[in-house]
């Protein structure tokens, strides 16, 4: 974890952070520019969501980062892999816009990529002092169940509604 | 190249060697940002609807890697920071509503149409 001053420690973060996040840039640049089929774009996804996990574990994050393996790793990824199955013939088609369409998107998302990249790195933060050094799931489950309880109860109900919605709308007729 | 360092410098004020290599909040920001900006790409380029949702899935993963970092770096009190990671939380329990749904609508696309290729269902061009 980082923010701790012991340098080992540290330099652990460090590598991690960085073999980490050159994995992620490249599977994420592979998903969406080189491959085009899509069970293999599915798998660079998940080596992205794997990645993301290890960064929330360098961030401190415990609780998030098993909820990221479990709840995205785990099942989002299964059912877009059984949904990739259950639509035979699409897999290998080209699947891309046209060319006008894609400099467009490519315009599009390097205008954004360097306005916030640009943006994140020159905001003087306020960056606090002591960074937070415990686990956090003991005290994310009592704020669920006190303070955040409506809109916990609120992400169970949407939950529901989304399986049954999801049910009734891909049975078969 | 002089203003990067600069940057640099405001979060690591020792300056010289290898610091801006310990990752800090920006590391993250940053990753977040091009992890946010490639989905953004994917989403625009591709016809296939499932390539679309793995590219929103890629966008939302870098919208949360940032509020993660937020909440450890500059939020002031450790309950805050509990709450920023709520938040994440609930956009991962989203994040899977959104997948079902969508997943379904597209199954049952395809049974109607045999085609999931976003160009080709225009039913409703005039």
């Amino acid at each position: 974890m980082l923010g701790t001053t012991d340098p080992f420690t540290t330099f652990v973060s460090t590598v991690a952070f960085w073999v980490t996040a050159i994995a992620i840039i490249a599977a994420a640049y592979m998903m969406v520019f080189t491959i085009r089929n899509l069970i293999r774009s599915a798998l660079a996804l998940t080596t992205v969501l794997g990645g993301v996990a290890l960064m929330y574990a360098l961030l401190g994050a415990d609780f998030l980062a098993v909820a990221q393996l479990v709840v995205y790793v785990g099942a989002i990824m299964v059912l877009i892999i059984f949904a990739i199955f259950m639509t035979p013939g699409q897999i290998d088609v080209p699947g891309l816009v046209g060319r006008a369409q894609r400099f467009g998107a490519l315009a599009v998302a390097l205008v954004v990529g360097i306005i916030s990249v640009w943006v994140v790195i020159f905001t003087p933060w306020h960056i606090r002092d002591s960074l937070l050094d415990m686990p956090t799931a003991e005290s994310i489950g009592g704020l669920l169940l006190t303070r955040y309880v409506l809109p916990f109860e609120i992400a169970s109900l949407l939950l529901t509604v989304a399986l049954i919605g999801a049910i009734v709308i891909a049975r078969e007729e | 190249m002089r203003l990067l360092w600069h940057a640099y410098d405001l979060e690591f004020p020792a300056g010289g060697g290898v610091e801006f290599l310990i990752p800090g909040l920006r590391h993250f920001l940053v990753l977040g940002s091009i992890v946010f900006s490639l989905g953004m790409y994917g989403v625009l380029s591709r016809r296939n609807a499932i390539g679309i949702l793995l590219s929103i899935e890629l966008m939302l993963n870098g919208v949360n890697l940032l509020m993660v970092a937020f909440a450890r770096y500059i939020s002031p009190s450790n309950e805050q920071e509990m709450a920023g990671q709520i938040f994440a939380i609930f956009i991962i329990t989203q994040a899977a509503a959104e997948a079902a749904v969508g997943l379904a609508i597209i199954i049952a696309v395809y049974r109607q149409r045999r085609t999931i290729q976003v160009d080709q269902l225009d039913l409703m061009k005039g």
